[in-house]
This record gives C-alpha cells, sequence and structure tokens, in this order.
C-alpha cells in the first residue's frame, strides 16, 4: 500500500505499467532541471547527473548528497488527485508518503510537484471497452456509475529539491571562517539543523575556491562535506548530517545486521578485507 | 580474496596551488602511499601498482619571499587526512535488493536507496556509487587537457582548460552625477574585494573602489552585479568580458570574444536604463603589460603593486575605433583594469580592482593616469546583463 497526505494511491499493474510505455513513454521526460544546475555547474556537482535517472512509475528515489533529492513517481486518478489538492494547498508543509508492503514500512514527508496527466479524457461506463487504459486501473468498485477515471503521474519530491530556490546569504571570510562555521552557516540558511561527525583539523579552513558556490547551497553544503571528508546524508525524518567515511562504514554494516528479510537480488562486493 | 585492486591505487596524490609572491612555482603535491597510512581496513589487501590518484586541494602552498615552502607540515597532515578519507569512501559494497519494503538508514556509503512497487512485486535496493568516488578535500575534479582558442582579437590564449563565465545582472539604481573637472572620478565600482569576494558597494567618491559600475557621486547609485571570485587552482591567463551579447558582439563556440557593448543615456538627466543607446566596443587584454605608470594614480590607495603582480587591463573603445591604444586613449573611451594577484602577505586569496572612467566630450583623453581632467561627462555608462568570463588554464 502506497499512501501520500493520507490517500491511498493506485499501485498499477504490469499491464498498466506497459500502456503507458506504449502511449505516452516517461523515458524522454526530464522533470528537473534547477537553472544552475544546468548553466554552469554540472562539472563541479560530485554526484552524477540526476536528470539522467529513468522514471519509475510507483517508486521512491532516496539518493545522497545536498545537491540531489529524493523523487517518488505514482499514480493518483483523478478522484484521489482532486483531495490531494484539497489537502497539499496551499503549499505549506510536506505530506507524508508512506510506502507499506504490509509487513514494514517507509514513511518520509514529501512535496507534490504539478501531476502530468497520462490519461485525461474520462470515459462513459456504458462504454468500457474502448477504454484503452486495463480496467482495474481506473474502475471504481465504489462508484454506483462505475466510471473510469482520468489518471496523472504523481511527482514526489523531498525538501532538498527546494534547497535550490533558497536564497544565500552565506559568507566566507578566508582564514577566519572554519568548516564548522560555514556548515552551520549554511544549514542556517536552508532552515536546517546539520549535524556533522568530528571534523578534523587537518582539514584546515575554508578557501577562496569555494566563494564561487556561494550562491548556490545545496552544491556548497555537498562541497564543504566532500572537503572535510564527509559525505552530505539527508534520513527519512528530516535529519540532515554529514557523516564521515568510518561511521558510514559502521551504519552500513549496522543496516545489513539489522535486516534479514529475503534478498531477491544483487548482494556484496568482494572488497571486505575480511 | 578481495576485488579491490582495480580501484584502489597504490597511492594518492594530494595537489596544493601555489601562492607565491615572486615567482611562479608549479603546484605543491604531496604522495601518500596506501601502504604508510596502516589502515586495518586494508591489512594485506593488494593494490593497482599502476595507479595513483590525484586529488585536488584547494587549501595553498604558501612560499615566503626566499621561495621557500612555509606550510608544507600542515599539507603533509593534511595529505594524509585526505589520503585516509578518500581510501575508506571506496569500501561501499552493497548492490543488493530486498524483497519487500525495506526500511534502510540512509548513509554515507550507499549512493541511494530505492523502493519499487511492481505490481505485487515489492523491493527495495541499496546501491553503492561510482568506482572513483570524488572526495578530495577540493572543490572541482581534475582539469582537463585544455584545447580551448580564447580571443579578444589582440591577444590570443591558446590551451585553455576552462572558461567560466559569471552571470549577472546589473541595475542602474539611481541617476549618475556628472564629472567635475579637475577632480578624480570616482571608481566606476560596486564592489569591493574583502578576501578575494566582492561585496556590493554604493558608488560614489574616489575612495569607493573596486567592481563595475559608473561615475556618480550620488549616496545611492548603484550597479549591482554579482559576487565573485576566482578560484586560485588555475592560472590566469586572462580575462573576458561580455557586458552584453548585442548584434555586432560575438561570443562564439570558440569562445571568441572581441566587442562589448555598452549603453549611453540620452542626456544628462535621463538615468532609465531602457532609454539607453547601445554602443559596441572593441576591447583588448593586456596581458604582463608593464604598468608602472598607473602605480599611484589609483583612487583610494588600494594598489600595492608586488613584484609578480599579475595585471590585465582592458580598454574598450565606442564605435568599433581601433586607434585605441595603451597611453594615448581617445573620446568616448571606457578603461576598466583588473588586478589579480596573490596577497604578499598571505592571508587569503588574490585580489581585484576593477576601475574606469568615461569621457563622452573630449577628443583626446590624454595620457592615463591623468585622464581626469578632461570635460564633464555629460552622458553615463552602464552595462547591462555582464558577463565576466576568467580564462584559466
Amino acid at each position: 500500500m502506497i499512501s501520500y497526505a493520507g490517500v491511498n494511491l493506485t499501485v498499477p499493474s504490469v499491464q498498466f505499467a506497459s500502456w503507458i510505455a506504449s502511449n505516452i513513454s516517461l523515458s524522454d521526460l526530464i522533470q528537473h532541471n534547477p537553472a544552475p544546475y544546468l548553466n554552469k555547474l554540472l562539472t563541479s556537482m560530485p554526484y552524477p547527473d540526476q536528470r539522467q535517472r529513468p522514471i519509475k512509475v510507483s517508486s521512491l528515489w532516496w539518493p545522497q548528497g545536498a545537491s540531489r533529492w529524493a523523487v517518488g513517481h505514482f499514480i493518483a486518478t483523478e478522484s484521489k488527485l482532486t483531495a490531494l489538492r484539497a489537502i497539499c494547498y496551499p503549499y505549506s508543509a510536506a505530506q507524508p508518503l508512506i510506502m507499506n508492503d504490509g509487513l514494514n514500512n517507509v514513511t518520509t514527508n514529501m512535496w507534490m510537484l504539478p501531476p502530468r496527466p497520462l490519461a485525461q479524457k474520462p470515459i462513459n461506463s456504458t462504454d468500457l471497452t474502448k477504454w484503452l487504459i486495463p480496467r482495474s486501473e481506473t474502475w471504481r468498485a465504489d462508484s454506483p456509475a462505475g466510471i473510469g477515471e482520468p489518471v496523472y503521474l504523481l511527482t514526489l519530491v523531498d525538501d532538498r529539491f527546494f534547497w535550490w530556490e533558497k536564497p544565500s546569504s552565506v559568507i566566507i571570510n578566508v582564514g577566519t571562517t572554519t568548516w564548522a562555521t560555514l556548515i552551520a552557516a549554511i544549514g542556517s540558511a536552508l532552515g536546517v539543523s546539520i549535524t556533522t561527525d568530528t571534523i578534523q583539523a587537518a582539514y584546515l579552513k575554508p578557501t577562496a575556491a569555494l566563494i564561487q558556490f556561494l550562491p548556490y547551497l545545496p552544491l556548497l553544503l555537498d562541497l564543504a562535506a566532500f572537503a572535510v571528508g564527509m559525505h552530505c546524508v539527508r534520513g527519512y525524518d528530516g535529519s540532515v548530517k554529514l557523516q564521515n567515511a568510518t561511521n558510514a562504514i559502521a551504519a552500513q554494516a549496522n543496516n545489513l545486521s539489522s535486516f534479514k528479510v529475503d534478498r531477491v537480488g544483487g548482494g556484496l562486493l568482494a572488497i571486505d578485507v575480511a | 580474496m578481495t576485488d579491490l585492486p582495480p580501484i584502489i591505487p597504490v597511492s594518492v596524490e594530494c595537489v596544493f596551488p601555489a601562492l607565491y609572491p615572486l615567482a611562479v612555482h608549479a603546484p605543491y603535491s604531496v604522495t601518500v602511499t596506501l601502504a604508510s597510512l596502516s589502515l586495518p581496513e586494508f591489512s594485506g589487501v593488494a593494490t593497482n601498482p599502476n595507479a595513483t590518484m590525484v586529488l585536488e586541494s584547494t587549501q595553498q602552498a604558501i612560499y615566503d619571499n626566499t621561495n621557500t615552502l612555509t606550510n608544507g607540515a600542515a599539507l603533509g597532515t593534511l595529505a594524509t587526512q585526505m589520503a585516509t578519507d578518500w581510501y575508506r569512501w571506496q569500501l561501499g559494497k552493497v548492490d543488493l535488493v530486498y524483497k519487500g519494503v525495506c526500511s534502510w538508514t540512509p548513509e554515507g556509503l550507499s549512493d541511494g536507496i530505492e523502493i519499487i512497487f511492481a505490481g505485487k512485486h515489492v523491493t527495495t535496493r541499496i546501491q553503492r556509487g561510482t568506482w572513483h568516488i570524488f572526495n578530495d578535500g577540493g572543490q572541482e575534479p581534475t582539469t582537463p587537457a585544455g584545447n580551448l582558442i580564447v580571443s579578444d582579437g589582440v591577444n590570443t590564449f591558446t590551451g585553455i582548460s576552462e572558461l567560466i563565465l559569471l552571470n549577472g545582472t546589473l541595475t542602474n539604481g539611481g541617476g549618475v552625477a556628472t564629472y567635475t573637472p579637475g577632480n578624480q572620478v570616482g571608481d566606476i565600482s560596486t564592489y569591493r574585494i574583502s578576501n578575494g569576494i566582492f561585496t556590493p558597494l554604493e558608488v560614489g567618491g574616489p575612495d569607493n573602489s573596486s567592481g563595475f559600475g559608473m561615475p556618480s557621486a550620488g549616496a545611492h547609485d548603484q550597479i549591482f552585479g554579482i559576487p565573485f571570485a576566482l578560484p586560485f587552482k588555475r592560472t590566469l591567463a586572462g580575462l573576458a568580458v561580455f557586458l552584453r551579447a548585442s548584434s555586432g558582439s560575438t561570443d562564439t563556440a570558440a569562445g571568441t570574444v572581441v566587442q562589448l557593448a555598452l549603453y549611453t543615456a540620452a542626456s544628462a538627466s535621463d538615468d532609465t536604463i531602457t532609454n539607453f543607446v547601445s554602443k559596441t566596443v572593441d576591447i583588448s587584454v593586456y596581458h604582463g603589460a608593464t604598468l608602472g605608470w598607473l602605480v599611484g594614480s589609483l583612487v583610494g590607495g588600494h594598489v600595492d603593486l608586488n613584484a609578480g603582480d599579475y595585471w590585465i587591463l582592458i580598454n574598450a573603445k565606442y564605435d568599433g575605433d581601433a586607434s585605441v591604444t595603451l597611453g594615448g586613449f581617445n573620446a568616448n573611451t571606457v578603461i576598466a583594469m583588473l588586478k589579480a594577484s596573490d596577497r604578499a602577505d598571505g592571508a587569503g586569496g588574490g585580489r581585484f580592482w576593477w576601475r574606469g572612467q568615461v569621457n563622452q566630450g573630449d577628443t583626446t583623453y590624454g595620457t592615463w593616469p591623468n585622464p581626469m581632467s578632461g570635460p564633464a561627462f555629460t552622458d553615463r555608462v552602464s552595462a547591462v546583463c555582464p558577463r565576466i568570463g576568467f580564462i584559466l588554464t
């Protein structure tokens, strides 16, 4: 079960996924493109280009980093979209996304971007045979008329998407500003509290080279993190931390020992000394 | 047996750009071998003996007046820390798919987590990042080999690896005072340099230094650009200024920069930016010129010319008049000057000054540094949508 803002979302069937691919392919859809991201900062991005990721319906992708953001793509029928609009607008707060398989769940707050119509033309219940979308996707059993509904692609993003639109008041006074004060200032500008693992004194202080990135807070945070040997991690609960490699290795080991559920693919690379 | 050798080089080389007062130094580098770090995570691990990972740092190697490195110990400690962290970040080992929803706690070793509902088939994938994880204690990846050609019509710079363009918008914030004959005009500036960054500054009197704008005595006459500073990881080879991409201006794929476009107002009382008339000017970039005759002429006392200073002079002439030469500026000449040098005291990065003046009514501008005795300015000059490019190698 997937719900957003308390509204259960449609989990499409394999047939519907095939219908989307055939009728309104999402493979060439580019939805996210902050201007500075594209225009002049791409060569400084510490991560692969997020825009290259394909759209996968009914999925949530949660990347590490400050310059990338979480993205979820889901299906919503028109009646559910109407309900979502009533809840999500005005756009004052992120709403909870719950992905629950019946045993475990992940819950996190996300923002709804403008939904895209996948099939907007409604049909008459007497003419369902002409409805191209598999009936199971839009058939409303609770509707007396059993009316098939238009369906939409729902795109959800986490706070990091809007970090690109936060004005920056961060300054670097070279020789005086420390990494800790710089990171705290970035957090203040973003409106989040950033925790950091211990910053090694060996990393000295920020240099003038970072100044060119001051207006772009997400990138600045990633670069500051890398500059002190850390990576930025945003948790499902909205917490933001800069994590060093040692603690990341420990956290990954803890994850591996915590989850004993079935593995259905992949595994562990052979890079353990042990 | 591990599969680490392909991604674990025998050593890491940390490169630090040089800060020098007297001469050009190659970047200072420190090589750290994995063996020297004695990291337990890599005990007994074979490495790629033919590979060295180069990490660029933005921390500078500082030399004194005798060309002796002064911060070698700190850079050595930094190199060890950078190498240690870099090696450890290579240990992401997870690329697996769990059945169902797995509430894997996000951590910095895995690139991302993806939960997918494919019909009734629900999975969670956790995936490590790329092999060469970018984590260099610096800000940019290694500079690629340069093949860009940048020309201003006078000088041609070849083998340029990077042309950084900074975009911004200038706004005329108010009226422009006329220049009083016999007095030095205030710097045509709106930005003041402080530790490598320009900050907005009201244009007014001669004490206001730096930036780019127009002569003005008004308390609120401002032209805003964008704060910027040069990254000192590269060698500054030239400067390109695009004040506006107008007709006649060229900004080709090869990076040719030959013209500027300036605007002048229709009358002295007109300060409405939309009423300004476009002018096209040529620029010349003077790289490494002997400009000692300029010393002492600058307003505000901000110039501290040091041996090894790097000067770039840009002069711009309206209407494409090719007769503009150093020391013999003609009418309607706009002069801007940029100084790019590292601070001799080693405190912070380089400093830059923009400076210039406008003369609209004289036929002979005279020889700098005494061009200020001309007639009053009757027109005003502004810049719209400037793009400033730093040509780096």
